[in-house]
């Protein structure tokens, strides 16, 4: 039987399909419909330091094979998490990585020192796509200056492995990616939504509440799998990908490209067995091809010049 | 994975959907809903919810029943109406919170307007069988004649119906709210509940009234969602710190609700929605 384990920032995930931040809640609410066991690990909601109550609706619309979003960070905070989610999460043979996020350095800061106190957090995700307010509201992941502080902050109030999930809203993803490395990022996820919006013609109003919202689903794969494939190339660090993916197609795809695990989100809205069948759809092709460990796809897209056989 | 049994048209627009299926699956409650698959494809992407219309434990296969009444709003739902009778149906349910049954309840007082009729005969079936004793009445207010439908499911004698059209070509003219003042006075606040589904602006109506009134109300809200369980709280609206909402500004239409008591929802005077 072919292995499936992967190491990542320190851990030993049993395999690479870990659920997404925002879309699987505290992990609770999903667990009648998908055997969290079976998963490498769980991203929980992005937690703050305070409780945040969220965007007004509509939160949500459908947009072509995707959907936006703009649920505005909401989250009960880190309080009442470790309180009341955290020990029903423990009793999951999953990894628990918990997504983190602040308007301030600092807030990132205490948020990752008050859960590292508390025992069954495998990992940190810092979530840099949220409006940095000492720099008038510039996402932290647009800047490579406040990537790096940010991680920094993170890294030194933890003991915890940090992985900072970048932001695909930038120019170029390598200098971001690079940052967070030097910072002391122990692991990298990308990519979190696309900036997006629709609107009504006939109301003439924007569907969200919000106006614009993140594009998530398999419209955004190509734009993922592709800067994953960039962020790869420019650091040594250990990646999580994501971004639409469905199947096990999907995931092997983005292993190809460079990546040591995958994320899925918007997927599990659709098929709360997408993930399972994306670990068996795995393990199926390494039992077709022949490969003993999923190690050995990690990073092993061919790239170079086609040959002409005519 | 479920079967589709049939699929017809009642009226232009209006389905009626039957779906078996072969493996074991909870009873619905009045008032909860499914997650419907509605293309094998990325788009349209999202899974629509249907309230369950009906459900019989022994269907025609001998298999567990659900009956869902849909109107064709857009891309999924007409890519739904396409399905045919032994096409395979990915469903999830049922899900959600439905309608609260009280143990002994005089009067019920059923308001629907359009294809908020969907979940109404299902309860009425429910609180018949619960207590005999309940005396049902139906307020039902559509378009005209055509979308007026399912209202075969009231023929039971302590059940009455009252038909409003907007143009007049079935029972009284004008919209179904229009004598509420004084259906509500014949409710006696301890013993009369008001079960209300159909467009905000309705449903805005009907709990303004029912909260002045005093007359107890729940209400069936629909919104769109994405994953349908609670977990994405893509689907909230506002609370009004009442009851199970006391405490949380937005409530999630799929898991906390689809039914509350009108009491515990924020009224906006006709929040518009995307449909």
């Amino acid at each position: 039987m072919p292995s499936l384990a992967v190491l990542f920032a320190g851990l030993t995930l049993k395999n690479p399909v870990v659920l997404a931040s925002g879309t699987c809640g505290y992990g609770v609410e999903y667990a009648p419909f998908l055997d969290l066991n079976r998963l490498g690990g769980i991203v929980v909601k992005g937690i703050s330091l305070a409780p945040r109550q969220g965007n007004p609706p509509p939160r949500i619309i459908e947009t072509p094979s995707g959907m936006l979003n703009a649920i505005g960070l909401q989250n009960i905070g880190w309080r009442a998490f470790v309180t009341e989610y955290l020990p029903r999460l423990s009793a999951f043979e999953t990894k628990v990585i918990v997504n983190i996020y602040g308007h301030t350095v600092g807030e990132y800061r205490e948020v990752a020192q008050r859960l590292s106190e508390h025992p069954g957090i495998h990992a940190l995700e810092i979530n840099v796509s949220c409006p940095n307010v000492d720099k008038g509201g510039l996402a932290f992941g647009t800047d490579p200056a406040c990537t790096f502080q940010v991680t920094e902050a993170v890294k030194k109030a933890t003991h915890l492995p940090v992985i900072t999930k970048l932001s695909p809203n930038v120019t170029d993803i390598r200098p971001i990616a690079k940052a967070a490395e030097e910072a002391g990022a122990d692991a990298l996820s990308l990519i979190n939504t696309l900036l997006g919006m629709t609107v009504d013609v006939r109301t003439r109003r924007p569907h969200l509440a919000n106006i614009t919202g993140g594009l998530s689903g398999p419209a955004i794969r190509p734009v993922a799998l592709r800067m994953v494939w960039e962020a790869a190339r420019a650091v040594s660090l250990p990646i999580i990908g994501m971004g639409g993916i469905m199947n096990a197609e999907d995931a092997l795809a983005f292993l190809m490209v460079g990546a040591t695990a995958v994320q899925i989100g918007t997927g599990l809205f659709v098929d709360p067995s997408c993930p399972v069948r994306v670990l068996d759809g795995m393990q199926a092709f390494l039992v077709e091809e022949g490969i003993e460990d999923i190690r050995q796809i990690i990073g092993g897209l061919d790239t170079s010049p086609a040959r002409d056989d005519r | 994975m479920g079967v589709i049994t049939r699929n017809l048209e009642q009226a232009s627009g209006l389905y009626l959907l039957s779906v078996e299926f072969p493996e074991n699956r909870q009873q619905p409650e009045p008032g909860q809903f499914y997650m419907l698959r509605c293309s094998p494809c990325t788009d349209p992407l999202l899974r629509r919810p249907l309230s369950i219309h009906g459900y019989c434990a022994e269907g025609e296969r001998g298999n567990p029943r659900c009956d869902f009444l849909y109107r064709v709003a857009g891309k999924g739902t007409a890519l739904l109406s396409r399905m045919g009778p032994a096409d395979p149906l990915d469903v999830m349910g049922p899900l959600g919170t439905g309608f609260d049954l009280p143990p002994s309840l005089e009067y019920a007082l059923l308001i629907a307007g359009g294809i908020g009729i969907a979940p109404l005969p299902y309860l009425a079936e429910r609180l018949a069988e619960k207590n005999t004793s309940t005396h049902i009445r139906l307020l039902f207010g559509a378009q005209t004649a055509e979308h007026i439908i399912a209202i075969e499911r009231f023929n039971r004698p302590e059940m009455e119906v009252s038909l409003y059209t907007e143009d007049g070509t079935m029972g009284r003219k004008g919209c179904v709210t229009d004598d509420l003042g004084t259906e509500l006075k014949a409710c006696h606040p301890g013993r009369s509940m008001v079960f209300a589904c159909g467009p905000d602006g309705m449903l805005d109506a009907v709990a303004r009234q029912c909260i002045d009134a005093k007359i107890p109300c729940q209400v069936s809200l629909d919104r769109h969602m994405a994953c349908g369980v609670g977990a994405c709280q893509g689907c909230v609206v506002k609370g009004a710190h009442q009851g199970k909402t006391r405490g949380r500004p937005y409530v999630r239409v799929c898991s906390d609700g689809p039914v509350f008591e009108a009491r515990q929802i924020m009224w906006s005077g006709g929040e518009q929605c995307p449909r």
